[in-house]
């Protein structure tokens, strides 16, 4: 089943959302030995969602250009128990694979998820429902850094990891990608201007109705899918000023005392396991 | 705003389309988006993400408040779903209609097949089996054990889709008394098979393509949807459409592997349900 000269990748980068993972595949891509899979087919989550599982591994294979290191990243890698056989498949396709986990605050990046959402018409719930429920609760999931690091482990060698933290992507960016570079063994003395702009903030652009947001996505289908972030371009097509488009942009959300003790009281241990299995001070978090 | 309380979570490729539309014509039930597919709420994140409030608004006021989607039994696929629910509709009855678990593995197959997303022949597709949605779908012992932790037997019904072709007026009477609604109730409309999923066309890649499109230019309900637009394409264009893919023949080898796992999951829905399922082949 498992070809020999399939070119399969050989770096994941396997989230998390909202921590810059679209910034560091541009980065990663800039580098002549390194080759991310296109930016039209990023985020394969092949390994995570059935329909692209269900292609099979010759199509998987394909999206790859035969380079020293062939990349992708998904961040829905990391978001177990919602996708639950991810590390059992890789695993499998891709054992010697090294991966790359770039983390954030973890409450400043549920924060960020949730705005994500709402900002795309997909979250229709105030911040305080959406928080009402943690346990199964995917915003507050994909923040368990720990927990999903550790779905991994028993499958691989620790050393295929590098857990890097979004404030060293964008206070260092020089030294975190050339820790990145060492990381998939590739020359670390590559550099390029375009490491200088910060690629995207993906939280700054428009903010559309769900009228905007339908003919958006409308255009969007019509022209071809590339990637969700295809939207913000779209959205630049919407006209500016026209009533009934556009909403106003929502307000980053107070979390009370209340939510914040809830919040700790999983997070905060997770962040703990992950500084014991990292070595990482990840000294700006929060918690 | 009503709550539903009733609940048909699947399975998969057992007729549970064809069960709400039989029900759905019973006066005292309102079953939501009958003909026009599912809303699996609790299952996928994009519709849970749209609140309860926004749930609700699907249901119409009637004694049974009813909704089904078969992605309500595919754990691990889609965890927390009986947790979801029994924070919302404690009091909820549940039916689940199952059919023999080896057909029903190939089926879901099949039907992947043919609306694009399963593109592995059915032997690497059952390769592994531990990951295996298919195969997850059919263990309908672990599905099922999953509410009982929450809910208590009595709200449970099992059918057999074999029996709900065979013997459909006593299947559905045993649903309407199930549901506490009035088991004498009938409709010329039962005696015929209201959906066959296996009627509509099978769509190239490309013809697939401009399907999708379509369905997502005029709105997409559902997946189902699909059936219709496809009707749009034209016909006896050869590159928009391709041949079906035949239901294929199980090795020996694979009918043992799936056995392995499935026959005790049978025996135990045997023992939990005190039916004989005897048409199975597990």
């Amino acid at each position: 089943m498992i070809g020999a000269r399939m070119p399969l990748p050989n770096l994941i980068v396997i989230g998390a959302q909202k921590s810059g993972t679209s910034s560091l595949r541009t980065y990663l891509d800039l580098h002549p030995e390194i080759a991310m899979v296109s930016l039209e087919d990023d985020e394969l989550n092949f390994f995570s969602r059935e329909v692209r599982w269900h292609r099979g591994l010759e199509w998987y294979a394909q999206r790859f250009r035969d380079a020293p290191v062939r990349g992708e990243r998904s961040n829905s890698y990391t978001e177990w128990p919602f996708h639950p056989c991810v590390p059992e498949r890789m695993k499998r396709v891709v054992p010697d694979a090294k991966f790359v986990y770039l983390v954030r605050d973890p409450i400043a990046r549920l924060v960020s998820g949730w705005r994500f959402h709402t900002r795309h018409g997909e979250e229709l719930r105030s911040f305080d429902e959406t928080f009402s429920r943690l346990d199964d609760n995917l915003h507050v999931w994909r923040s368990r850094y720990a927990s999903q690091l550790e779905r991994f482990l028993p499958h691989f060698n620790q050393e295929q990891f590098l857990v890097i933290d979004q404030a060293d992507l964008f206070a260092n960016r020089a030294e975190t990608l050339r820790r990145v570079f060492r990381h998939v063994e590739v020359d670390e003395t590559f550099t390029s201007a375009a490491f200088e702009a910060q690629d995207r903030v993906s939280d700054e652009g428009r903010w559309l109705s769900p009228r905007g947001l339908k003919i958006a996505k409308t255009l969007e289908h019509t022209i071809g899918r590339n990637a969700l972030h295809r939207l913000y371009g779209l959205a630049s097509f919407i006209p500016k000023g026209l009533p009934g488009l556009e909403r106003p942009s929502v307000e980053r959300p107070i979390i009370d005392a209340e939510l914040h003790e809830r919040l700790s009281e999983i997070l905060a241990p997770e962040a703990e396991r992950l500084r014991a299995l990292t070595g990482e001070r990840f000294a700006t978090w929060s918690i | 705003m009503p709550r539903p309380n009733l609940f048909i979570i699947g399975a998969q490729k057992c007729g549970t389309s064809s069960l709400q539309s039989y029900l759905d014509l019973h006066p005292e039930i309102a079953m939501t988006l009958t003909g026009q597919g599912e809303l699996p709420f609790f299952s996928l994140d994009k519709h849970w993400r749209k609140g309860l409030d926004w749930y609700q608004t699907q249901f119409r006021d009637a004694p049974v408040r009813g909704e089904k989607s078969v992605s309500y039994t595919y754990w691990p696929f889609h965890p927390f779903v009986p947790e979801r629910i029994t924070d919302f509709a404690p009091d909820a009855r549940f039916i689940y209609l199952v059919r023999d678990p080896i057909d029903r593995a190939v089926a879901g197959w099949l039907y992947h097949q043919r609306h694009g997303g399963e593109q592995r022949s059915l032997d690497e597709a059952f390769t592994y089996l531990d990951d295996n949605v298919h195969v997850a779908i059919s263990r309908y012992a672990t599905q099922l054990e999953r509410y009982l932790a929450l809910f208590p037997p009595e709200r449970f019904l099992v059918l057999d889709q074999h029996d709900l072709q065979h013997d459909r007026l006593a299947t559905l009477q045993e649903a309407f008394r199930f549901l506490g609604v009035d088991d004498t109730f009938t409709d010329p409309r039962f005696t015929r098979q209201i959906q066959v999923a296996s009627q509509g066309r099978w769509l190239s890649p490309t013809g697939m393509r401009i399907a999708k499109r379509i369905e997502c230019t005029i709105g997409k309900k559902a997946m189902h949807r699909l059936y219709a637009v496809a009707s749009l394409i034209p016909k006896g264009v050869p590159m928009l459409e391709r041949p079906p893919v035949e239901r294929p023949e199980l090795s020996d080898e694979l009918r043992e592997r799936l056995a392995a796992i499935l026959a005790p999951e049978a025996a135990r829905l045997r023992e939990l349900t005190g039916k004989p399922f005897p048409s199975w082949s597990v």
